[in-house]
């Protein structure tokens, strides 16, 4: 079906309302799963389907649906329901025809044309490691990609396509030794098939990294000085003030843009807090949003001060700010709403080694399982150690890492050199009932001198 | 050819609330579909989202055969079963609308001091799934969602608080409860009280203390070991006032799973997984109750596009005599907790959570809201030693879960 097609044929400007957009979306996933060594789940999952939005009489009107090529039926049917409710004046300034943009070039490497069979048997060729780790006592072997491709219209003429193409392996374990449990995951991210050959020395050697968490003991919770590394800056940055810059959280607060001022600072001096979706093979990527604004680098912090925050152009209407392209919906069946693209911490000059050294008697922490964002954030790690001697010492078990967003904001001591942005295609962030929506986010090691640690 | 189809139908009508104000309204009806076609020992598995016949289905479906999945237990011979709940059908979806006004009036008084967002959800589910002999299993019933996320004016909090609804059918009596509940609390949230570390009862409304422990009944992770209390069945492992149930049909709460996606039927609604302590049983699909060698329990679930896994229907802890309030009453000090996010628990069981929003309850009377803290406790602590009561209700009468009353170490962040 040729969706560019359907939406050239759709003339937007001839309905009665104040402002309609349409979005399509064709979608073909697949994954796998061995679970202990036998394959219990495989299969490729293609969608295609539409969301109307229409402005009118001071409302909203959403609708979702599968009958692409029935869509000018569906529109006046939300207009007809627009009529016949209470009727109010317009406040939504409609969007500036941002231009046309047609961005599909990935379609030659997409994870869709790769059978099925071949992705399994990648799997396949991961089963003899099984036997080559120490006490293991469960596995699991999980593969994930998705192609999807994007193509909307407005009735003030933005239109634009883009694809976007990723996947995702992992390989855990439980590992059992006395009675105690270790579970582990390891993960890569690729928008390459290739790159997910010849990972069987990168895998083995995480799990023998695994084997030491086995008898490790649990920390005595209290608050600690603590190394992150990039990965925990990722989504430290990501749970403690990606949401907090989501502007619509402030929507119906008429103190809330005082209490949020531009300039104010609110963060250490090494600190600055980049969103943008131009990250191309990233899982933040994403050059226009779901209401055509083009991706641009938003600085939320520089050098600590207050200097920008995340809209829609419902958000930036309300607070008179402008759309910065973080509009974005989970898929056909929702609506566009405020979310992160690529969040991270600029990359700072301090080497990992000396951030290790001016944080003894601490924890460093490596991965983590989750984390939320709220009034305090909080982290879920995996694997964390104390350190000593400037160096990283053994292993110890922590439920969660937490604090006040911003106290911890100004507690950030030092930025390292070896800055990462972290993708995954497995899971992603969630926000009310949408969920998982891919991001990316990363940073540098960092040093905080104060985290609550339990 | 053996084969089944399962169908679901989602038509909602969802309505967004934004200080006090409708924002925005979303109407959806999508129907989905998924066959697996049973051939040589093998499974293949075919979706489509949208109207697509049960033959052009199957039609993509035999050209679509690439990976099978291996099986090698019996199929189930399916019984036709309907499940239709009539009583929470009978509403139109717009009825949901109503709910909004409603809450606006108890809420107004408020509204100088917070600022309410919210969303209200009314849906009706339809599901079937039926086999190469045309035997259906049918379930059909509608359900009601709302919420409030509350912030104080000017807070920097993404969210200072919610509360939520869950009726099954759309009654005043429903909504008051909710409010009656909560709404004292939000009475008290500017009164920031000061608080000592110690040694505290905590009844945690928002968080999941049996999720650690859950691991542990699914036949899989116990049989090869890997779970916290694996080969611990017929031995007592709690407190003799513990009991933990997994639950497939209870209408009030929205539960209406007597036959599982696997088309496996569960007569008792109520299956033992601890009965006073002692560890009675494990849950398994059709697959991992063959390997294992344990009975199917009813226990698969899949959506229409994915392999069956194990999981609980509704996962339910004993009931005990006293009322919430009751308790509540007779404690000298008490934290309840109504958020308490992003906690987790190690390996091991430690568990710990910060609390976002707590306050502090003597003999039935909120003192104030307690600063942040975090309670720190273990999975075997949390229903043994540490174990104090567990109530004959839950908070609000659309919670399922009995409240649960346990001594946790709690300090100041």
């Amino acid at each position: 079906m040729d969706l560019k097609s359907i939406l050239d044929h759709l003339d937007l400007k001839k309905f009665a309302c104040h402002f309609v957009d349409v979005r399509i979306e064709r979608t073909q996933s697949s994954h796998f799963t061995f679970r202990n060594g036998e394959l219990v789940s495989a299969a490729e999952k293609p969608v295609v389907g539409a969301f109307i939005r229409v402005h009118h009489h001071g409302l909203w009107f959403y609708a979702s649906t599968t009958a692409v090529t029935n869509l000018e039926a569906e529109i006046n049917k939300i207009i007809d329901q627009a009529n016949a409710g209470k009727k109010s004046s317009n406040t939504y300034v409609v969007p500036e025809n941002n231009g046309i943009h047609h961005l599909i070039n990935k379609a030659a490497d997409a994870f869709s044309k790769i059978p099925l069979e071949t992705k399994v048997k990648l799997g396949e060729s991961y089963l003899p490691l099984i036997k080559k780790i120490d006490n293991l006592k469960e596995s699991g072997i999980h593969y994930t990609d998705i192609y999807k491709e994007k193509f909307y219209k407005s009735s003030v003429g933005t239109e634009f396509s883009y694809d976007f193409n990723q996947a995702g392996f992992g390989f855990s374990a439980v590992l059992k030794k006395d009675g105690d449990l270790v579970d582990d995951w390891f993960r890569v991210y690729v928008t390459d098939f290739k790159k997910l050959d010849n990972l069987e020395k990168d895998i083995l050697d995480f799990f023998i990294e695994s084997q030491r968490f086995l008898g490790a003991e649990t920390i005595t919770p209290g608050k600690y000085k603590v190394v992150l590394s990039p990965e925990i800056t990722g989504v430290f940055t990501h749970e403690s003030f990606g949401h907090k810059s989501e502007a619509d959280f402030m929507m119906g607060d008429p103190e809330a843009t005082k209490e949020w001022k531009i300039g104010s600072t609110i963060g250490a001096a090494c600190l600055s807090i980049v969103d943008t979706g131009v990250h191309d093979n990233t899982s933040g990527y994403c050059p226009i949003d779901d209401e055509g604004t083009l991706a641009k680098k938003t600085y939320l912090i520089k050098d600590g001060v207050l200097t920008g925050r995340l809209h829609s152009t419902h958000t930036a209407n309300v607070l008179e700010e402008k759309a910065t392209g973080n509009a974005r919906a989970m898929n056909f069946e929702f609506e566009p709403i405020v979310r992160m693209t690529s969040t991270y911490i600029e990359g700072g000059s301090v080497p990992f080694n000396e951030l290790l050294k001016r944080a003894e008697g601490g924890i460093y922490f490596y991965n983590f399982k989750h984390g939320s964002g709220g009034s305090t954030f909080t982290i879920a790690p995996n694997r964390a150690y104390r350190i000593k001697d400037g160096k990283i010492a053994e292993p110890v078990r922590v439920s969660v890492l937490s604090g006040s967003v911003f106290e911890t904001l100004k507690m950030i001591e030092a930025c390292g050199d070896d800055f990462h942005l972290e993708s995954s295609a497995f899971g992603g962030c969630g926000k009310g009932e949408q969920s998982p929506l891919p991001v990316a986010d990363g940073g540098p090691s960092i040093l905080v001198s104060e985290m609550q640690v339990s | 050819m053996k084969y089944d189809i399962l169908k679901t139908t989602e038509e909602s009508l969802s309505i967004e609330v934004i200080a006090g104000k409708i924002n925005s309204s979303r109407s959806k009806n999508i129907t989905k579909k998924g066959v697996r076609l049973f051939e040589e020992n093998k499974i293949y598995t075919t979706s489509f989202v949208g109207d697509i016949s049960d033959s052009d289905l199957l039609k993509k479906a035999q050209g679509a055969k690439t990976v099978g999945i291996p099986y090698n237990y019996e199929l189930p011979s399916f019984q036709k079963m309907s499940v239709i709940d009539e009583e929470s059908l009978s509403a139109p979806l717009s009825k949901i609308a109503d709910e909004i006004e409603k809450t606006q009036e108890r809420l107004r008084a408020f509204s100088n001091q917070f600022v309410f967002n919210g969303k209200f959800n009314r849906e009706i589910h339809s599901t079937t799934l039926t086999n190469h002999d045309g035997v259906t299993f049918e379930k059909k019933f509608a359900v009601n969602e709302w919420h409030y996320i509350f912030k104080k004016v000017g807070s920097p909090n993404l969210m200072d608080g919610y509360f939520q609804g869950r009726p099954r059918i759309l009654a005043l009596s429903d909504l008051d409860d909710v409010f009656n509940k909560n709404i004292p609390y939000l009475e008290s949230y500017n009164n920031e009280i000061k608080f000592q570390n110690g040694k505290y009862p905590v009844l945690l409304l928002d968080g999941e203390l049996t999720s650690k422990l859950s691991e542990s009944f699914l036949a899989d992770k116990y049989c090869e070991g890997s779970a916290l209390y694996s080969g611990k069945l017929g031995q007592k492992i709690f407190s003799k006032d513990f009991s933990l149930y997994d639950v497939n049909y209870s209408p009030e709460h929205g539960v209406y799973r007597t036959f599982d996606e696997e088309g496996v039927v569960r007569k008792m609604a109520k299956l033992s997984l601890i009965e006073n302590g002692e560890m009675k049983n494990v849950i398994a699909d059709l697959r991992n109750a063959k390997k294992y060698g344990v009975e199917a329990t009813g226990n698969g679930r899949r959506s229409f596009d994915s392999a069956t896994t194990m999981k609980f229907n509704s996962l339910v802890v004993g009931a005990g005599k006293r009322s919430t309030q009751e308790i509540l009453k007779s404690l000298d000090n008490c934290i309840v907790v109504f958020m308490g996010h992003g906690g987790d628990f190690t390996d091991k069981g430690d568990y710990s959570t910060p609390l976002q929003l707590s306050y502090l309850v003597q003999k039935g009377e909120i003192i104030g809201r307690l600063p942040q803290l975090t309670v720190n406790t273990t999975t075997n602590d949390m229903f043994n030693s540490r174990l104090i009561e567990i109530a004959s209700d839950g908070f609000q009468k659309d919670h399922q879960q009995p409240s649960i009353f346990t001594e946790m170490d709690v300090s100041v962040n």
